[in-house]
């Protein structure tokens, strides 16, 4: 795969340059930008199949880039140094990320999963989706990719009635009665959805309130959900989602 | 020949002659003696002091503020030691010295000094001047005092206590918040109104609140001050009292140094840890030792400490005196508005409620603030160890153990309140290899087969100063013997979380010096203020054999 590499701090390019070379020898990259207009330019030029684009670059976004871009005909590796709100909406995009200084390790398994994606093409829908979402202003709920082995569903938040962790899977319920398996683990899902008011009830539960019907006081203390279903709130939960639900 | 052997010979005996009359105390490298001068700058007796070579360390300067003719002098397991005084010739009928061993023997009881050491000659430095033995004085297990004054001055007495006990630990006998209170038991409404109206402040005396270490403090305008009190030591001006204040912050801050003993009790003022925080006190004898000893290889002041957090409370709706005032109003208008009560009570229950969830939200903040606090020692240590590896031109390594400490770093700056079992692997896993840089040890970190360890959640960095400590104490010196073993094992609900390794082990009845442990302790503490129904254990069992560290987490599964 031809790439090309974006961003502000020249230090971080060669970094990634030397990385790819030693351990990715099927990346060639053909060029490299070190701000919005110049990688404008490049990827104009170059119409490359992967890009690793910093979020941040001074006072401009990789994102800002991106909505530069009609057409979007190469995949995407966001590159970052802190975990800030930029990556919180790449996750909710479920799309690939690596933090600096980069692990040669994520980036062999990152640009193994951009070939993946890039023989599928199935990377514009979800950058699109990345965009629309932050372009969003209205302070409605979000939605989330939820990518599944042949399609990714965008499902809205307030649709999620609850997850529940199997190993490393997530079970999705949602309102509408569907049951969607995600191989990732459902940690991944309570950091997403916490700040949008889910509860983890339980070790392997996740919970969004506003399908709580009741608490039931059997076994010391259980969630009686909207639909009939029964969740177990684990001890040193009990307090905590409690005072979540008198809110 | 016989005679350049005569001459031989008779050089070495002269040598060794000289060798003989060397005696056992100190001197220096041209051979003169190695004195110290032991008595006060304001003193006008200048006694001189030698040691043996058996002294490990000596400190000389430590007068006390109480009287300017009064030193004293700390000597590191001496044996031996030598006296003497520079005295002219024409003076020396009016000096007049005591020793006195342990404040109870007097070894010599005022008397002038009689024995010639060295006359100095009229090219000397001090010509008419004579150098006065005071006297051998063997001082294993002993203090020797000496008191010297020359008449007719006789009320001018120099004292010079020479210390040659170990250093006692210092023993916290307890300690006591002291808080403005009025002392209203047995008072009738008007008895109390009339108190508090005529006395004012008069009213309110000191109230006193033993606390134990680790406990939380919440400060309000009333707390005026802490006061500690320790075992006697006899030499209490040396020992230095510190207290140094973690929080988020301001990561470590000294907040007061003092040596102000009154009858070994100290006052601190409530000044010094009124912001919220947790607090480390310490205390440990502070003297400068000289360093023109070499044995005294690194020494480690006796100390001990203990922790408390001050947890800061929202200003009340009513200050406590004004609460108290009209509380005293309330009960003299009596049943009359008993309704006007109810909602009191209602309203101050609601509060109550109130703040109970606002301590937790605080104790929240208070853990974070504690976990934040990876070992600055560590975190440059590691980046050493990857400057190492760069300089070795190890490209590969350098990088694998540089994302190990961005992994760390970013987990201790991300704040998070819980992390997987899986995620708490990982971190450990980075932080010893990282350590392993710097010794080698082997580990192994395990869980019961039955434990969700992918969705099984405790709080972050819990485990981490365990950990560490068990590196820094317990393995660090032992090589590749040295063995860390961590684990995760499930007990029916209980989650048991255990560090062990193979070092010396240390005292677990000692109060622990090291800050690592201090400060779990009180988070620990924290975490059961938190989690009130999963309450937190901790157990440390230390022996020859190493440490064996669990935290026990009641019905966390």
């Amino acid at each position: 795969m031809r790439a090309i590499l974006v961003d502000d701090e020249v230090a971080n390019l060669e970094n990634l340059k030397i990385l790819l070379h030693k351990h990715c020898p099927d990346i060639k990259v053909v060029a490299s930008a070190s701000n919005v207009d110049e990688a404008l330019v490049q990827v104009t030029l170059h119409h490359p199949d992967l890009l690793f684009l910093d979020i941040q670059m001074g006072k401009r976004t990789g994102f800002d880039l991106l909505n530069l871009l009609n057409e979007k005909t190469f995949e995407v590796v966001f590159v970052t140094a802190y975990d800030n709100y930029g990556i919180q909406a790449v996750k909710f995009a479920a799309l690939d990320y690596l933090l600096k200084p980069v692990d040669p390790e994520e980036l062999k398994a990152a640009v193994e999963k951009a070939e993946i994606r890039f023989r599928n093409k199935i990377n514009g829908e979800q950058l699109n989706f990345l965009l629309s979402q932050i372009k969003k202003s209205e302070p409605g709920s979000p939605k989330i990719a939820l990518p599944q082995q042949h399609e990714i569903r965008y499902v809205s938040v307030n649709d999620i009635v609850r997850c529940v962790a199997d190993n490393t899977y997530t079970f999705f319920f949602l309102s509408n009665g569907d049951k969607i398996l995600i191989s990732k683990p459902l940690k991944e899902y309570s950091d997403l959805l916490k700040p949008q008011g889910f509860v983890r009830a339980h070790q392997s539960h996740l919970i969004n309130p506003k399908f709580v019907k009741s608490w039931l006081k059997e076994d010391g203390g259980t969630l009686l959900m909207d639909n009939g279903d029964k969740i177990p709130v684990s001890k040193p939960n009990r307090e905590m989602v409690k005072e979540m639900l008198g809110k | 020949m016989k005679k350049i052997i005569h001459l031989l010979l008779l050089c070495l005996s002269l040598k060794s002659f000289g060798q003989e009359k060397k005696d056992i105390f100190l001197s220096e490298a041209n051979g003169n003696s190695m004195l110290y001068g032991i008595s006060s700058p304001y003193s006008n007796c200048p006694v001189s002091l030698r040691i043996d070579e058996r002294t490990k360390w000596i400190s000389i300067g430590n007068l006390e503020s109480g009287d300017p003719l009064k030193n004293n002098v700390f000597l590191g397991q001496a044996e031996n030691i030598h006296l003497e005084m520079r005295i002219h010739k024409d003076s020396l009928k009016y000096y007049r010295y005591s020793i006195i061993e342990n404040d109870s023997v007097f070894l010599v009881d005022d008397a002038v000094p009689s024995k010639i050491n060295f006359i100095w000659n009229s090219q000397s430095d001090f010509p008419g001047y004579y150098t006065m033995s005071l006297g051998d004085y063997n001082v294993v297990g002993k203090n020797i005092t000496v008191k010297v004054y020359k008449l007719p001055q006789k009320f001018k007495v120099n004292t010079i206590i020479i210390h040659n006990k170990p250093l006692l630990t210092p023993r916290i006998l307890d300690k006591t918040i002291l808080s403005s209170s009025v002392n209203i038991r047995g008072l009738s409404a008007r008895e109390m109104i009339d108190l508090v109206r005529n006395k004012g402040r008069k009213a309110f005396f000191l109230k006193q609140l033993p606390f134990k270490a680790g406990d939380s403090i919440v400060v309000n305008d009333s707390i005026k001050s802490m006061a500690i009190r320790m075992m006697n030591t006899g030499v209490d001006f040396i020992y230095k009292l510190k207290i140094t204040r973690y929080s988020s912050d301001y990561p470590e801050e000294t907040v007061l140094t003092a040596d102000n003993w009154r009858n070994s009790n100290m006052i601190i003022d409530a000044e010094y840890f009124k912001k919220p925080g947790i607090y480390l006190v310490t205390i440990a004898p502070e003297i400068y030792r000289s360093m023109d000893l070499p044995r005294g290889t690194s020494w480690t002041p006796p100390g001990t400490s203990f922790g408390f957090t001050i947890i800061e409370k929202k200003a009340r709706l009513f200050s406590e005196k004004q609460l108290i005032i009209y509380g005293l109003i309330l009960c003299a208008i009596g049943g009359a508005i008993f309704g006007a009560t109810l909602t009191y009570i209602k309203k101050k229950e609601s509060k109550k409620l109130a703040l109970q969830h606002r301590d937790k939200e605080i104790a929240k903040l208070q853990l974070e603030s504690v976990r934040s606090q990876l070992n600055p020692h560590f975190l440059f240590n590691a980046l050493a160890g990857i400057q190492n590896l760069m300089n070795k031109n190890e490209i590969d390594n350098a990088n694998r153990y540089l994302t190990k400490f961005a992994r760390l770093t970013r987990n201790v700056l991300d704040h998070k309140e819980l992390i997987s079992l899986t995620s708490e692997k990982t971190l450990l896993d980075d932080y010893l290899q990282m350590e392993q840089l710097r010794f080698g040890f082997q580990y192994h970190i395990t869980a019961s087969p039955d434990l969700d360890v992918e969705n099984i959640e405790i709080p972050a960095m819990l485990l981490q100063p365990f950990v560490e400590n068990a590196v820094k104490h317990g393995i660090a010196e032992k090589g590749n013997d040295g063995k860390i073993e961590i684990s995760f094992i499930k007990a029916e609900t209980d989650l048991i979380l255990s560090v062990k390794d193979n070092g010396d082990g240390f005292d677990t009845v000692k109060d622990y010096a090291g800050l690592g442990l201090a400060l779990t302790k009180n988070r620990i503490s924290l975490l059961n203020s938190i989690y009130k129904e999963t309450p937190f254990l901790l157990a440390i069992k230390a022996d020859a054999e190493g440490t064996l560290i669990q935290v026990t987490i009641n019905q966390w599964l």
